[in-house]
């Protein structure tokens, strides 16, 4: 509080005394952007300050009286406000029959001849806020509000011709300070906050994606432990449900959650007891253990699977859609099927066996889950390239192609070939003169070198039959890259 | 020299304005120094703030024939200053408002059609010769003198003008003792340039 006014009270002895300027609170109010009754404190304060402690007496102080005081003819009383001189200021107060206030008007270092120079001051600082002219004032309009659609132009003449109806009221100076300093703040801390909520929700989602491993493992640990948790009523369940959804919200987490689920059903097969989810296992109160309960919990646990179940069937349909793209040609070589797609209607109801067979097939869900970005990976990759329409001509003229692929093979035996090549060597030469000469000379020299070091041409016309052993080998090391550019996708 | 540019004369609009606001500043400095009562001086309105302007026909007659020859320095470029000198009864200079004007060779509106920004700065020109820190209390009766510092060229071209013109005293000049400088106000625009200040003791 100490600095700050300091700050102020030397930016007023700059003012005053150094720049003779005169300083009514008007202008102070908006230089200082405070209120006009701030300004008017500052002033009284300046003022005391000047004459008190640096004994400076050479200021000149104007004052504003108000009060009430007899009409000529002395039957009305009327309000009355005149702005006088510090020299007649006991006159003033003594014409008027009640001083309402006395307000310090002005502070300037010359003597004034004139008070209409005090509204010359106001002006041109008016003039250069002219719509904020009411910001800092103890007299405002609520009912004042400024036209938008007017242009502006016209806006100065409409807010000049609202001030005389304006209503007067007066509120307090400082109040109203505060308050556009809180707003002021307050609209910081609202810019602030955006950024850091646009951080802080940066930093949950990333967050999010980067637990998603851990929730994961969570979630296939607690597949894992068959907990039996009777205590839960049906209303927590759903609940339970719902939150699980919200926070995992991952399609991948959720697949391997029932894949493991699903395993574990089958595996146990009604032996073991009621599976339920994991959040379900942290909301649940110890508490809470009755046997009324259990029947409820049952139904409850019954309306959860039939729901795993529902979800088992729409996440394997997904995934066969997913794995029906790249793998059925694949399997349809492996396997040799023919009848699959003729049997698609049956093939419905086989997705779900095919499910189970891959979860069952896998030997634990970390491996099942480990595989789902690799497929998805390969999809990636293989998307751009267009494998499926490349791989149907390799697989349909597979045959034809066979009689082409033993030539890369075959030199690979250890077939040699001559290769020409131009060389600049130096010769020495002894001249007529017997003097060393050395020259460079292009010389054509042949040389056999083996076909496996081959140009980059040949290598384009190998078969698909040697590209393909080339992209599995190609792929454990591009599995890296993409793996991190879907991890930055799924953001 | 042309001065012309749509049409317009901005040599002659300069030195036009120049001179209404200098008759409106040396009635301020006299109304403030009390060089005659205040009963002459009354409120008139000019570039939207309150002035004071004089009502005496000998007084406004004199200041006007002063700024008609002032008006034909300015045009024919001989005008160096303006200064408003208030005399004490010895007839020395005690405060001295000094007006340097300078017109530029082709003066422009230099987008500032309608003035505002030259009636802003008149204003302030005003302003801050009503605030301006003077030793009213010690000049008591005193008088006051318009003196043009010109060229040569200048003095022959006033010998036809609407005063006859004399040629300033070394002691009208210059204050005695110690006097200092206060610079006021300075303006710069496309149609003039100007900046005032006060010497006083």
């Amino acid at each position: 509080m100490s600095q700050d006014n300091q700050i102020w009270l030397e930016n007023l002895d700059e003012w005053v005394n150094d720049q003779h300027k005169i300083v009514t609170y008007k202008w102070l109010s908006r230089r200082l952007n405070v209120h006009v009754n701030q300004a008017k404190q500052m002033l009284y304060t300046f003022v005391q300050h000047e004459r008190n402690t640096k004994h400076n007496d050479n200021l000149e102080v104007i004052y504003m009286v108000s009060g009430l005081a007899k009409s000529q003819t002395g039957e009305i009383r009327v309000q009355k406000v005149v702005i006088t001189p510090e020299e007649q200021l006991d006159l003033v107060e003594s014409s008027v029959d009640h001083v309402n206030g006395v307000h310090m008007f002005s502070v300037q270092k010359s003597k004034l001849k004139d008070l209409n120079t005090l509204y010359l001051v106001d002006y041109n600082e008016k003039k250069k806020s002219i719509y904020e002219s009411e910001k800092h004032s103890a007299i405002s309009c609520i009912a004042a509000r400024q036209k938008l659609d007017v242009p502006t132009p016209e806006q100065p003449q409409s807010v000049q011709g609202q001030a005389p109806v304006s209503k007067q009221t007066e509120q307090n100076g400082t109040h109203q300070a505060r308050q556009s300093t809180v707003k002021s703040s307050h609209q910081k801390n609202a810019a602030k906050k955006g950024i850091v909520s646009m951080f802080a929700n940066h930093k949950a989602a990333s967050k999010d994606t980067g637990k998603k491993d851990d929730i994961k493992k969570e979630d296939e640990q607690e597949g894992k432990q068959k907990l039996v948790q009777a205590e839960k009523g049906s209303q927590k369940n759903v609940n339970g449900q719902k939150k699980d959804k919200a926070k995992i919200g991952n399609l991948m987490a959720c697949f391997g959650k029932q894949a493991a689920k699903a395993a574990e059903k089958q595996s146990a097969n009604g032996t073991n007891e009621k599976q339920q989810d994991p959040c379900i296992k942290e909301t649940k109160k110890p508490t809470e253990a009755p046997k009324k309960k259990e029947e409820i919990a049952m139904t409850a646990s019954k309306v959860d699977k039939q729901k795993q179940a529902k979800d088992d069937a729409r996440t394997a349909k997904r995934e066969d859609t997913k794995k029906m793209n790249t793998k059925r040609k694949t399997a349809s070589k492996k396997k040799g099927r023919s009848s699959e797609d003729e049997e698609e209607p049956v093939a419905k109801k086989k997705r779900r066996r095919i499910r189970a067979a891959f979860s069952d097939s896998s030997s634990s869900e970390d491996e099942a889950m480990q595989e789902e970005p690799q497929l998805d990976f390969e999809e990636d990759i293989e998307e751009p390239d267009s494998p499926v329409k490349l791989s149907l001509p390799a697989t349909e003229s597979s045959d034809e192609m066979i009689p082409d692929t033993p030539q890369p093979t075959a030199p690979s035996g250890g077939s040699k070939r001559r290769i020409h090549k131009r060389k600049l060597v130096s010769k020495t030469v002894v001249d007529d003169d017997g003097f060393m000469v050395t020259e460079k000379v292009w010389e054509s020299s042949s040389e056999e070198e083996d076909a496996s070091v081959e140009p980059p041409e040949k290598k384009v016309c190998k078969t698909k039959e040697e590209k393909s052993p080339a992209k599995t080998q190609k792929s454990p090391t591009k599995t890296k890259q993409p793996s991190v550019m879907s991890f930055f996708k799924k953001k | 020299m042309t001065t012309m540019a749509d049409g317009i004369d901005y040599l002659h609009v300069a030195a036009d304005i120049l001179c209404d606001f200098l008759e409106v500043a040396v009635h301020m400095i006299v109304y403030r120094h009390d060089v005659y009562p205040s009963a002459i001086f009354e409120s008139r309105r000019k570039y939207g703030v309150p002035t004071k302007m004089s009502v005496h026909p000998e007084l406004n007659s004199y200041l006007q024939s002063c700024l008609c020859d002032t008006r034909t320095l300015l045009l024919a470029r001989d005008l160096d200053r303006i200064v408003v000198a208030i005399l004490d009864t010895s007839g020395a200079p005690i405060t001295k408002y000094t007006f340097e004007v300078w017109l530029p060779a082709e003066p422009s509106a230099g987008g500032d059609e309608y003035l505002v920004q030259v009636e802003q700065a008149f204003r302030e020109f005003l302003l801050k010769v009503g605030a301006c820190d003077t030793d009213m209390e010690a000049l008591g009766n005193c008088s006051f003198a318009l003196q043009l510092h010109s060229t040569a060229a200048g003095l022959l071209a006033l010998k036809n003008g609407a005063l006859p013109w004399v040629t300033c005293e070394t002691a009208q000049r210059l204050i005695q003792g110690d006097a200092r400088i206060v610079p006021l106000k300075s303006y710069y625009c496309e149609l003039f340039k100007m900046q005032l200040y006060v010497e006083k003791r």
